[in-house]
């Protein structure tokens, strides 16, 4: 199945070649979950960040369906700078 | 309280909207909001707060104003290099509205002042540059049940919402703070003026919808705004059932005691 991943900030240093929210396209396994697509994208489960399916906060437990777009996001500190 | 003659036609732009009018605009006369961080967000929000007759706004900065913050930092100078940031902004709040009053904080917030800060005042905005700030005004807000109007940029990137009013809190979407050393500066990544430009002219727009009760706020919903490509995304953020923030457990947001914050008065 095809999922749509999107990454915001500073979570793009983890997959070379990502762009800030444009859209990845990965070819993954039937019933994936968040934390296995996690894992494929080589981003470290101690990074802080959100997971969003479609729209919606998801858990690392979710289970992906083809065609879902994942949106992942870590805070961001700056502001006053 | 009326409006003099004066303040019809300062305010004139505003009071022709239907969601302002005069009611609306003796509203935001007699609001207060405090405005934490006086940089790259808090320039444009506390400018269009003033300039939209908000009667009192309160700064808290603890920080002076150096060359390198004026690609960004709209309220201050050239002249003004070196002048703590609340007075170079006060300064430029006045002069543009001196119909409000601008109280100035000279200070960074802390475990010990927040909650007399946060209590003095309506709302509050989130325009300043790091965690532990962030998560002090948060619990904060939490405990006075009070508007946390947040914003956060990153490159062209950048993050809004509003906090509170029944949606989730700071810490239902990030429960802890990052890593230090997965958080580079702005001095480190870089930003372009316009960035926390737009980021906080919707905070203020926010603010505004808040103290007129107009229209839907961000409360529940965080835009992702991607400079580079222009785009915006929204994203429903729900309360988490496990934070100290939900109903009930409020207390579970320890209380800090307070030890004071130098409120300047010279400038």
């Amino acid at each position: 199945m095809k999922i749509v991943v999107r990454l915001y900030a500073t979570l793009r240093q983890f997959v070379p070649g990502s762009r800030t929210g444009e859209p990845l396209t990965i070819e993954a396994k039937d019933h994936l979950t968040v934390s296995e697509l996690l894992e494929h994208l080589g981003i470290p489960a101690d990074v802080t960040k959100v997971v969003f399916v479609n729209g919606k906060q998801r858990e690392r437990d979710h289970v992906l369906q083809d065609g879902d777009e994942v949106a992942m996001f870590p805070p961001i500190a700056g502001g006053s700078c | 309280m009326t409006l003099s003659e004066e303040q019809v036609l300062r305010y004139s732009r505003n009071i022709v909207l239907d969601q302002v009018g005069k009611r609306g605009q003796i509203r935001l006369l007699n609001s207060s909001v405090l405005v934490v961080g006086t940089g790259g967000l808090g320039s444009p929000v506390s400018y269009y707060l003033a300039a939209a007759g908000v009667g009192r706004i309160g700064l808290v900065d603890g920080d002076v104003v150096d060359l390198s913050n004026l690609q960004r930092q709209i309220l201050h100078s050239t002249r003004d290099i070196g002048r703590q940031k609340v007075f170079s902004a006060r300064e430029k709040l006045l002069a543009l509205n001196p119909d409000i009053t601008v109280s100035v904080h000279q200070c960074m917030l802390s475990e010990e002042n927040a909650d007399a800060l946060v209590g003095e005042y309506d709302v509050v905005v989130d325009a300043t540059d790091n965690f532990a700030a962030r998560y002090i005004m948060n619990d904060a807000c939490v405990r006075a049940g009070k508007y946390m109007v947040h914003g956060s940029i990153f490159r062209f990137e950048g993050q809004v919402t509003v906090f509170g009013g029944g949606g989730p809190c700071y810490r239902c979407i990030y429960p802890a703070a990052p890593p230090p050393d997965l958080m580079p500066t702005c001095a480190q990544v870089g930003v372009l003026g316009a960035v926390p430009g737009v980021i906080g002219s919707i905070q203020a727009l926010e603010v505004l919808k808040i103290l007129l009760d107009a229209g839907r706020t961000l409360s529940g919903r965080l835009i992702l705004f991607n400079g580079l490509s222009m785009e915006f995304m929204e994203v429903e953020v729900q309360p988490d059932p496990g934070c100290p923030c939900r109903e009930g457990t409020r207390d579970a947001v320890a209380r800090p005691t307070y030890n004071g914050c130098q409120k300047g008065n010279r400038g």
